[in-house]
């Protein structure tokens, strides 16, 4: 069981489409993998096996105050759907996306350097979490071993940025929720 | 929020009017596009650097990846400034 949250801002699809009728669902041109995920989460969304929820109220509200038809109000408010994955009686397929990739990496031994690894300063993370808002973290040549000492940035790999991503917005990963599970609409603004 | 007015011309005479900043690591930020009066709104991921939502079909890849740097280089200094 999970309560889980979908953002629409105003004039995006799930704002426009009423998901306790219909469900949400997305309309995958690929089969779901830890690759697949990472893709979802850095790079685009749609076309995507996935469909992105979060565990947190907070983060699906950012995401609801500004949709293509502007910012939201309170007469036109964005939508915040709520998930509650126990009702229904639909088997319902969450996937946790830090699970799915961090065992797609593989065990740590025997490799010189997991993806999931980066090579930068502890303030290297504030980078990847918001890259325009702390771009400095990302480009800071870290400090390394003498005779390895290359003036270059952190490695930063879609792994570990994926990772980032999914802790920053608490997100849940799904193919579909069917409409029996879309139990509320909260209006933000 | 922060409404911050702007004034990039991008191609076939669209301009950008407009980026709505929220404080916060939310990637998403809010431009108003404008073309002979009419307006439109798009959501650009300033960490994916993508545009969300579909753009006027009259701008180009290139003149969209410029915007999305400009609206980025803008917003890191609209929260830096606020946060100081």
């Amino acid at each position: 069981m999970a309560i889980l949250y979908k953002g629409a801002g105003p004039g995006s699809h799930w704002w426009t489409y009423d998901p306790r009728l219909t469900g949400l669902f997305t309309q995958p041109i690929a089969l779901p993998s830890a690759a697949s995920a990472v893709r979802h989460i850095t790079a685009f969304s749609h076309p995507s096996p996935y469909l992105s929820l979060s565990a947190s109220f907070a983060v699906a509200r950012q995401y609801a105050l500004d949709g293509p038809k502007g910012p939201a109000t309170q007469s036109a408010p964005g939508y915040v759907w709520q998930v509650d994955t126990a009702i229904g009686g639909d088997v319902v397929a969450l996937t946790d996306p830090v699970a799915l990739i961090a065992a797609a990496v593989g065990p740590a031994a025997g490799l010189p350097r997991l993806p999931t690894h980066h090579d930068g300063e502890q303030s290297l993370i504030l980078g990847v979490a918001s890259p325009s808002l702390h771009l400095a973290e990302l480009n800071r040549i870290p400090h390394r071993p003498g005779t390895m000492a290359v003036p270059a940035g952190p490695m930063v790999t879609p792994e570990f940025q994926a990772l980032v991503f999914a802790l920053r917005d608490a997100e849940v990963l799904a193919d579909r929720i069917p409409a029996a599970c879309v139990v509320h609409r909260h209006d933000v603004f | 929020m922060n409404a911050l007015p702007l004034n990039i011309t991008l191609d076939h005479g669209w301009r950008v009017a407009q980026a709505d900043i929220r404080e916060g690591l939310s990637p998403l930020v809010l431009v108003t596009l404008e073309h002979a009066g009419a307006k439109q709104h798009v959501r650009l991921d300033v960490d994916k650097r993508m545009v969300v939502d579909h753009p006027p079909t009259a701008i180009s890849g290139a003149a969209l990846d410029e915007l999305v740097e400009q609206v980025s280089k803008k917003r890191r200094e609209v929260l830096l400034a606020s946060s100081a």
